[in-house]
């Protein structure tokens, strides 16, 4: 036993992102819809340590250790009738009355501030049930208004409360192209400089990466958040897998942190994974553990919108699932290190890290006449700390940027009580952040004569 | 009547969102203008159906009827159009008269919970009094390459880059003439593809004189070493 858990989803996003996590869980642990051990549930050599993601009742039922928040009722009601209903305990569904209206400062101030007592309190309650906790995983979005304000009133609240339990947030990130509502730029700005303390990691996603992955390689013309959603899940499943499987090499919570983060402020790393093939084209690959790996450090493999080779990695994580043996993984990583277009930043103290489980990666089984992953014998997730990320913070803020100087918008936020500061104040320190990517690229030696020929 | 995802389309913003058919148009009006920043007054909404149909959601009396009567179709489009002229509308796509802000070096170097704070205190990378120099670490690096390839005089080799030219290696070392300091490999190439006959800047490396260009200096990193035989063009011309 390694510790509980705690899911924490907030808002739209991170309840959508919450139940492919949790569809995905239950499949893992051959669990079904309702908690109860799935007889039919196939291939399952163990169904792994239930205690980390589940409460076990006195009747074999096992209940999530998650609540799902959101001010706007609709996402949580749609949980509440949906084919999950028996699962999820009831007190830990929570919903408002009124939305946060895409609001950072509604979400943060005016509403939040009403449904934060409650919600903390049952985070206590949950706790108070946990033999030894070992931290939260809090699924959000910077954009909207209850994941990007009430996200970060309630990261506060558990930096204070909770302060030496780690605090690890799967994030979904403004898309480079298309924002998904007009003030998505300021939302996203406001939410990172007030959870840029309180979070100890935050794996960005953006949905338009992701879309793109789902579309090229599973051949979907039009990937729906579902499809986004399912494929994110398997990168959250592997992050856990250690804490709820055997493995050769396990991977601790904490660990990530330590591993992957040098500086505090610098704790976004990059997500990538394979393979992602749709069962139509899965036949007709081999999936060497050499051939994944490269797959994961492919520029249009990542799930932020960046290239990596423009920039130095300060620390990757590479967790292994199924079929894989640990020389393999050793030979893969040194190949991976001898290629001109992999920059580490030597001065670092991080590096490379490896976690291995040994039980098969699970797929969700798509819908009649839907596209879903293939089923596999092996599969890697790749995190990534790199200097590479600091092209979507730049692109992030230079969107502020063009609303801000037009003052645009602005009245809604200060109309829900938010000072203006707030803005230039929020604004600098996303400067400062993309100073420190800068400074971390530095100082490295650089083959910028690439291709040189005399 | 449970929630329809719809994609919602406007010029600045694209998303999937759930749409509760029991709200009337005016709500949705209202709903809409945080994310398409267009206010109520001044959208016109159409809905597209998979037959590429464009309704147009719309009544006397908005605040009467409700989306439910119109053909809500999962995935389907909702498409925002703004009704004010051009000129009266924001635009944050034009990039025209504003500035990225960029935090100017000494306030950044004042702040104390930076990287560059955390690097002078920790003395780490140029801040560390050990550290080798810029340039012995990158002379120490093509060394390493050099090692690690197992790059030595009188081996075959192969070149990275789209056509993969062969040759054996020749010289291993500092080249003067060469702009760049550390360690060059030089390669005597199978075909006359290269940039030298052996020698750069009047100074002899390999060989002799030659009208030819067989010879070139490239960086460790572009040199792979193994078995790489002579290719016999001409056995390919037979099977043509």
């Amino acid at each position: 036993m390694r510790g509980e858990v705690l899911h924490l989803h907030i808002g739209q996003a991170g309840a959508q992102l919450g139940n492919s996590a949790w569809e995905l869980y239950l499949l893992e642990h051959g669990l079904g819809q309702d908690g109860r051990p799935n007889p039919d549930a196939k291939d399952l050599a163990d169904g792994g340590s239930y205690d980390t993601f589940f409460t076990e009742t006195s009747n074999g039922k096992y209940v999530p250790r998650s609540i799902f928040v959101d001010l706007d009722p609709s996402p949580i009601d749609e949980i509440r009738t949906g084919d999950y209903r028996q699962l999820f305990h009831p007190e830990l569904l929570i919903s408002g009355k009124e939305d946060a209206a895409n609001n950072y400062a509604r979400g943060h101030y005016t509403v939040g501030k009403e449904m934060i007592d409650p919600v903390i309190e049952r985070i206590r309650r949950v706790a108070d049930n946990c033999s030894s906790l070992q931290g939260f995983l809090i699924f959000h979005s910077f954009g909207g208004g209850t994941g990007s304000g009430f996200g970060a009133l309630l990261l506060e609240r558990l930096s204070t409360d909770y302060a030496k339990k780690c605090k690890l947030e799967f994030t979904v990130y403004p898309a480079p192209r298309v924002s998904t509502a007009v003030v998505e730029p300021y939302n996203a700005v406001l939410s990172t400089h007030s959870t840029i303390e309180n979070a100890d990691c935050t794996f960005l996603v953006d949905n338009e990466a992701v879309y793109d992955i789902c579309r090229r390689n599973l051949d979907i013309p039009r990937p729906s958040y579902e499809h986004l959603n399912r494929l994110i899940a398997q990168v959250v499943s592997s992050i856990t897998s250690s804490l709820r499987f055997d493995g050769a090499l396990n991977v601790d919570l904490n660990e990530f942190q330590t591993n992957l983060v040098p500086y505090p402020r610098i704790h976004y790393p990059l997500i990538s994974y394979a393979p992602v093939v749709s069962a139509s084209k899965s036949s007709h690959e081999s999936f060497k553990v050499s051939e994944l790996t490269f797959q994961c450090f492919e520029p249009n493999n990542q799930m932020v919108v960046c290239d990596p080779r423009k920039g130095k990695y300060m620390a990757v994580a590479l967790l292994y699932r199924g079929d894989v043996v640990h020389r393999d993984c050793s030979a893969a990583v040194a190949a991976l290190k001898s290629k001109s277009s992999f920059n580490l930043v030597e001065w670092c103290p991080t590096g490379f890290k490896i976690g291995i489980n040994y039980q098969k990666p699970v797929t969700v089984p798509a819908a009649a006449g839907d596209v879903g992953l293939a089923p596999v014998d092996r599969s890697v997730s790749m995190l990534s700390n790199t200097t590479a990320i600091a092209e979507a913070w730049s692109r992030l803020d230079y969107k502020f940027d063009l609303m801000y100087s037009k003052r645009a918008f602005v009245h809604w936020y200060v109309g829900e009580g938010m000072e203006e500061g707030e803005f230039s104040e929020a604004r600098e320190d996303l400067a400062a952040l993309e100073k420190d990517y800068e400074e971390v690229a530095q100082d490295s030696t650089e083959f910028d004569e690439e291709g040189a020929e005399y | 009547m449970a929630d329809v995802p719809l994609y919602v389309v406007s010029d600045y913003s694209s998303s999937e969102r759930r749409i509760t058919p029991s709200w009337s148009i005016a709500q949705l009006k209202t709903k809409l203008e945080p994310i398409t920043g267009i206010p109520p007054s001044c959208q016109n909404i159409f809905l597209k159906t998979s037959s590429n149909e464009k309704i147009p959601i719309q009544a006397s009396d908005e605040d009467a009827v409700y989306l439910q009567s119109f053909p809500l179709a999962p995935y389907a489009e909702l498409q925002v159009v703004d009704t004010r002229p051009v000129s009266a509308r924001p635009n944050f796509a034009s990039a025209a008269g504003v500035e990225k802000f960029v935090l100017p070096e000494e306030e950044y170097e004042k702040k104390t919970d930076s990287v560059l704070a955390w690097k002078k205190s920790q003395k780490l990378g140029r801040f560390d009094p050990n550290a080798p120099t810029l340039e012995q670490a990158k002379i120490a690096a093509i060394a390493q390459e050099i090692d690690a390839r197992g790059i030595a005089v009188g081996k075959r080799c192969r070149l990275s880059g789209e056509d993969a030219k062969r040759g054996e290696i020749k010289f291993v070392g500092e080249v003067k003439e060469i702009p760049g300091i550390g360690a060059w490999v030089g390669i005597q190439l199978d075909e006359p593809v290269g940039k030298n006959d052996g020698s750069v800047g009047g100074t002899r490396y390999w060989g002799d004189s030659s009208e030819l260009k067989h010879g070139v200096f490239v960086r460790p990193e572009r040199v792979e070493v193994g078995d790489y035989p002579v290719l016999d063009d001409l056995e390919d011309m037979e099977e043509i």
